[in-house]
């Protein structure tokens, strides 16, 4: 049995409807009118013990308010989820038991108290064994490197380590799923490097089941084996990386440095662009195999080096994103 | 594990937190209790300054006044110690902040009163205490076993009645994002209007009053205590069941905030 | 003068970005009033006269000081605290209208969005609480006007102690508390016992409200314009001392 899944999960939102005109303020405030916004529309997934995926969608797509069901924090207008065999908003309290969660935007860690103290109250609340917890609090405070702030205020945290402070407090009960939503907003590159690297390890050495939302295709290329792709709350793809790129965008490319400016003519591969003696060619693989495209172009060609480009996961989803709207 | 038993023992734990956070504004929690307790001072010298002159305000005298002032406190104070961050509650909605409190084990309520301790409601606790102390010596009452455990049901009751009353209007804020000003105009009337014989206010007043229902609080337990019922025109069997009304207020109002928190829209980011 | 007016008119819409809780709160003045009147009637129990003041005199006091202490219920203070721990006052500095006028025309701009508010509660408190006409009409604008200004020291000094502490915390929240019953907003000073009319006869908050309504009601003239005056020139005084003092602490310290 799949430890989530969620079938055919709607999330309607209802706002009052604005008044425009005169005491548009007055009347809306009245007015009983309300409309619906549908954000989540018939979602369907399963996500099986220790899969590592990745939940993408522009802004607005629908991807907290899915998480946010899974969660417990908000109730389905229609469909089914589980998680770990609870019902997460029928069951919050046992649900919690199962779930990490850490959302980039805003910590769950107390405000007013040294970081190690949050950590601690987070280990009497989820009922911790002592010798347990301090096993796992000298461990993530090695991962997390965490030592020189555990005694600082939270709210005296930089981003990053706030951050790896949440993760810790999300972790440190050990449960079986982890909601990561967008956890690294915001953070430098070596923070974010930290970041991937610890979620990696959770996901390798404890086989944790992840599930992250986020909008820098570097940690869904650095982390994910799957993905789910979601807009106007639909799912758009579920599978590999790999497999979208195959199918989303089967054309390479092949930068060429010349000696001297020249046109460039191969059978099977397209002249993209073409400067100060460089030219970009798009082929493809399937039909032009690289090492022949590129033995043509040195025995016709001043060249001077070629390079293969990988095909780049934001360019592909920005394409699939662009042909929908 | 989400028994009762466990609910008081994530209470204590997360108490100790809150309270470790507390300690950092120690100037503070003086102030604000002082400040607690001159603001309702100067709601009870009012009072005094009017009695100083009038004597009698339909046929209370300043310690039958006492008495009603101090009881309705006393109940201020005893709900507003444990509920007294309902105060943040839209704003934890409107922010979203509310979410944190639906991904741990423990009842959202219960977390939501636990996030921070505040010292001001201790301050209005306290002068309540003072002047219901300083009211049992004045009035004509014999204290005696039974009239004592009447005077503890009904502090009980009227804080029940308060607190109920403010869960429910704050749940409003999980569909429209907004309770303060109604809450807070409710407060007032309980503020205003409960420490005053509802008698004063005329056949419509306490008609309103009784709905609202500001004379269950301390008015109708005081005239039962001070032996003349007055039921603010209700049957007086009423007015000696008044502390009952707390229970009732306060599940129906526990209701309604579990029927709410289905519709929570975690609006914000 | 163009850009006095200009400097108003954003501070109004700034006020008016909070016309629901303003509205919401002429509710409380209203709930004091309805309250403070069936106690005044009350206490009265059919007397006609206590003192030599009438009932009517007295729901006429109450109607007219609770208008008055809704006009000095004012947002400067907590404006003031706010730009100066934001550090936001540096940029009001450098505007081209001195700061301590720039409060001013604040103060006097919530007065232009709260005396329509004003005019919706009038009838209301006439209707449940009675009105008798003004002995001095003249005599009591000028009042108003006085002991407004007078208030708008008061809140200034206050504000002022944000200059080095930053923060003034409970003290605001203090401060209406105690004013309340200092400015006779709740019990006018006549019906106060002795000594303790005497106090506040010495402190400057009846200056406020009570001054203006007693001469309302004919209960004062000259006499009470008089210490008007004087408080005003020594609060006024002090106003700017305190200030200039406040505004050399943000030059030298960078706020």
């Amino acid at each position: 049995m799949p430890l989530i899944e969620a079938r055919g999960l709607v999330k309607d939102f209802h706002r009052p409807r604005r008044r425009t005109g005169r005491f548009a303020g007055l009347r809306t405030l009245v007015s009983r009118e309300r409309e619906t916004v549908r954000a989540v529309d018939g979602v369907s997934f399963s996500i099986e013990s220790g899969e590592l995926v990745g939940y993408l969608g522009p802004n607005g797509a629908g991807k907290s308010t899915t998480i946010k069901m899974l969660t417990g924090i908000l109730t389905p207008t229609a469909g089914e989820v589980t998680v770990a065999g609870v019902v997460p908003w029928r069951k919050r309290q046992d649900n919690a038991r199962n779930i990490g969660v850490v959302f980039g935007q805003r910590s769950q860690l107390w405000w007013d108290l040294p970081l190690v103290e949050s950590l601690r109250l987070v280990g009497k609340l989820y009922r911790m064994p002592r010798t347990r917890y301090e096993e796992n609090l000298a461990k993530f405070v090695e991962l997390l490197d965490m030592r020189p702030f555990l005694d600082t205020p939270v709210r005296q945290l930089s981003l990053g380590q706030r951050m790896r402070g949440d993760l810790a407090a999300a972790m440190i009960y050990e449960p079986a799923v982890l909601y990561l939503d967008e956890p690294t907003v915001g953070l430098d590159v070596i923070a974010k490097e930290r970041i991937r690297k610890f979620v990696a390890d959770l996901s390798s050495t404890s086989g944790t089941t992840v599930l992250l939302t986020t909008h820098d295709m570097d940690d869904v290329e650095a982390l994910c084996e799957r993905l789910i792709l979601i807009d106007h709350g639909k799912v758009l793809y579920d599978g590999t990386p790999a497999a979208l790129k195959d199918s989303y965008a089967p054309q390479r490319e092949l930068v060429v440095q010349l000696a001297s400016p020249c046109e460039v003519t191969v059978a099977g591969a397209r002249t993209v662009e073409s400067g100060e003696g460089v030219v970009r060619l798009s082929f493809d693989p399937a039909e032009t195999p690289a090492a022949a495209l590129i033995s043509e172009l040195f025995g016709n060609y001043p060249v001077t080096d070629v390079s293969l480009q990988e095909t780049d996961l934001e360019d592909v989803i920005k394409k699939i994103y662009a042909g929908r709207s | 594990m989400t028994g009762v038993r466990w609910q008081l023992r994530a209470a204590l734990i997360l108490l100790g937190g809150a309270v470790r956070g507390a300690v950092q504004y120690r100037a503070d929690i003086v102030f604000t209790m002082i400040a607690g307790a001159l603001y309702n001072g100067a709601g009870f010298a009012t009072i005094w300054v009017v009695l100083d002159r009038f004597e009698v305000i339909a046929g209370w005298d300043i310690g039958d006044m006492a008495l009603l002032y101090g009881m309705r406190l006393v109940a201020h104070g005893l709900w507003l110690v444990p509920f007294n961050q309902l105060d943040w509650f839209s704003d934890h909605v409107r922010e979203g902040s509310f979410d944190r409190y639906l991904v741990r084990p423990a009842s959202p309520l219960l977390q939501l009163l636990t996030t921070r301790i505040q010292f001001s409601p201790f301050g209005d606790l306290i002068s309540g205490l003072v002047v219901l102390g300083a009211a049992m010596s004045a009035v004509d009452v014999d204290w005696g076993p039974l009239t004592v455990a009447y005077l503890v049901f009904a502090l009980i009751g009227g804080a029940l009645i308060e607190g109920g009353i403010q869960l429910a209007l704050s749940s409003i804020a999980f569909r429209t994002l907004k309770a303060d000003q109604v809450k807070l105009t409710v407060d007032s009337v309980f503020n205003l209007f409960g420490n005053y014989p509802a008698r004063i206010f005329g056949t419509a007043g306490q008609l309103v009053l009784s709905v609202i229902p500001v004379v269950f609080v301390a008015y109708l337990p005081a005239s039962v205590l001070l032996g003349r019922v007055d039921a603010a025109g209700l049957p007086a069997v009423v007015a000696w069941l008044s502390p009952l009304a707390g229970v009732v207020v306060a599940t129906a109002s526990y209701l309604v905030w579990r029927r709410m928190l289905l519709g929570y829209q975690s609006s914000g980011t | 003068m163009t850009e006095h007016l200009a400097f108003m008119r954003t501070r109004i819409s700034e006020v008016l970005t909070y016309r629901f809780e303003l509205l919401f709160q002429l509710i409380n003045p209203l709930l004091q009033l309805l309250l403070l009147a069936a106690v005044w009637r009350a206490v009265y129990a059919g007397k006609s006269d206590v003192d030599g003041v009438s009932v009517s005199t007295m729901t006429t006091y109450v109607t007219l000081s609770t208008l008055h202490t809704l006009l000095m219920h004012d947002q400067i203070v907590h404006w003031v605290e706010q730009r100066v721990r934001s550090g936001a006052v540096g940029i009001d500095l450098v505007r081209p209208i001195p700061l301590l006028r720039q409060q001013i025309l604040s103060q006097a701009s919530q007065v232009a969005v709260k005396v329509p508010m004003m005019a919706v509660v009038f009838p209301v408190a006439v209707v449940t609480t009675g009105l008798v006409a003004p002995a001095a009409p003249g005599l009591y604008a000028l009042s108003t006007l006085l002991g407004w200004l007078i208030n708008c020291c008061v809140l200034l000094l206050i504000a002022a102690v944000a200059f080095w502490t930053l923060e003034l915390g409970g003290m605001t929240f203090l401060y209406y508390v105690v004013s309340q019953f200092l400015s006779g907003a709740l019990v006018p000073l006549w019906f106060m016992p002795g000594w303790l009319r005497t106090a506040v006869e010495w402190l400057p908050l009846q200056a406020t409200v009570f001054t203006p309504v007693a001469i309302y009601l004919g209960k004062d003239g000259w006499g009470g314009i008089g210490v008007q005056a004087m408080w005003l020139v020594l609060l006024g005084a002090a106003v700017v001392l305190v200030w200039r003092r406040a505004l050399h602490r943000v030059v030298v310290q960078g706020g």
